[in-house]
């Protein structure tokens, strides 16, 4: 009689437990499939559950659960891709995917205010790298070095930055963009600073890091754009002024860093600011490529403002 | 949302767990467990549905028309009311009959290329071929 009642005891037990494991593992399913159908799906466990163990024993719930396990797991991937695929076909019939005036306008301000400021990057590069004077200025000031490198690598992630726009004007699946972005990625680090591998592994290490931060951060930022833009444009144009924003963001972190070390140095080494001076005049070409760059990015975020302002708001 | 249509050709083939459903329905009103045991049953074990499977397919012949939900208890005073009853609905059946015809016709083909016993096939027109 003892015995019954404690086999029978352990049966409830592995059926409560079973079914808190599978009212659990039901979260895989989408909401809205969840919604309609969890509570039945848990009734037909159950009641499953409960025939096999009274016929077959505690220990058949074994097979049953690797049975039902890859049910779940082979149908919540079914349901999930199924809703994938319906939001992405609602998302594409209900907005235009063609690129509207304002989404050129922020485009064309984007690659020009990268360029402008790619060439004020390569412009302070020429002029202070392996200068007598600079690293000896470098070596007075960390925060001088420190805003040297952050110009570098931003001007870098900005590469990276761009790659995304040609990703997601060409490729419409995320997933590929974002592989081919992480690759980008790191080709972008190894060709522009993987010699400190050899040299010097602490620095290429920090330098990787403060680099794959930059871009990370500027997608991330890039992402939540295309997230709002969903709201009022398809796909494609939405992520694409994503990836703009994307550049943006690390095109003034770029510009903030060009300016702190312009203003930082200028006093230290006028004489040499003053070889990059235009014709017979007293005009600095750095000086005057950095203030583009300002004025470029100012342009290329006023335009993002534009395009990422949705256009029930700027009717209403 | 997907378009009904009134042709039981346009829905074959059935998936195989979406006949076994029809199958299952044609003896009367069944719930979720009900239909997974007569599954199992009808095809001596070799068919076991799994509720994500149950449940996705009776979601696919809901929206076809092919079955409905029923209100109706067989024995109310025996049955969990929150259990959910499925019917077949006469759409249903046409393409039940629809998907057996077009499987009976497999296997008299089959049976021309020798591959089965040309013996046991009781055709859907009547007789045993």
């Amino acid at each position: 009689m003892t015995r019954l009642s404690r086999k029978s005891r352990d049966r409830s037990r592995a059926i409560a437990l079973s079914l808190r494991l599978y009212h659990f593992c039901l979260r895989a399913y989408p909401q809205q499939f969840r919604h309609t159908y969890g509570e039945r799906m848990m009734r037909v466990f159950r009641d499953h559950c409960r025939a096999i163990a009274e016929q077959h024993g505690v220990l058949s719930l074994i097979p049953l659960w690797l049975h039902t396990f890859s049910d779940l797991i082979y149908t919540a991937c079914l349901e999930r891709w199924q809703v994938f695929k319906e939001k992405n076909a609602m998302v594409t019939s209900r907005y235009p995917q063609q690129f509207s005036l304002r989404l050129w306008f922020a485009l064309t301000a984007t690659i020009i205010a990268f360029v402008v400021s790619l060439v004020a990057s390569l412009n302070l590069y020429l002029l202070e790298d392996a200068n007598p004077l600079t690293q000896a200025a470098y070596r007075v000031s960390s925060v001088l070095r420190f805003s040297y490198d952050v110009v570098y690598l931003s001007a870098l992630a900005a590469g990276v930055a761009v790659c995304a726009i040609v990703g997601y004007a060409l490729v419409q699946r995320t997933a590929l963009v974002t592989t081919g972005l992480l690759i980008v990625m790191l080709l972008v680090a190894f060709a522009g600073f993987g010699g400190m591998l050899v040299r010097h592994v602490s620095t290429f290490l920090i330098l990787l890091l403060i680099f794959s931060a930059l871009t990370l951060i500027s997608l991330l930022i890039g992402h939540v754009a295309t997230t709002r833009a969903l709201r009022f444009l398809g796909q494609r144009p939405a992520a694409v002024l994503g990836a703009c924003v994307s550049v943006s963001c690390v095109l003034l972190i770029n510009v903030v860093a060009l300016v702190l070390h312009t203003l930082l140095l200028n006093p230290v080494s006028h004489a040499l600011y003053m070889q990059g001076q235009i014709g017979d005049t007293h005009l600095n070409f750095s000086l005057i490529a950095m203030g583009i760059a300002l004025l470029a990015l100012i342009g290329c975020a006023i335009s993002l403002g534009f395009a990422l302002h949705s256009p029930s708001r700027q009717s209403s | 949302m997907k378009q009904r249509t009134d042709e039981p050709e346009a829905l074959l083939p059935l998936p195989t767990a979406a006949f076994h459903i029809l199958l299952a329905l044609t003896g009367g009103e069944r719930h979720g467990y009900g239909i997974m045991q007569e599954a199992v049953r009808s095809s001596d074990g070799k068919v076991k549905l799994g509720p994500g499977t149950l449940y996705r397919s009776i979601r696919r012949l809901l929206d076809d028309g092919l079955i409905e939900e029923s209100n109706e208890r067989p024995v109310p005073e025996l049955d969990d009311e929150r259990r959910h009853y499925y019917r077949l609905t006469p759409f249903g059946l046409r393409v039940a009959r629809a998907e057996a015809e077009r499987l009976a016709e497999l296997v008299r083909a089959a049976q021309r290329k020798q591959l089965l016993p040309q013996t046991g096939l009781i055709g859907l027109e009547g007789g045993v071929e």
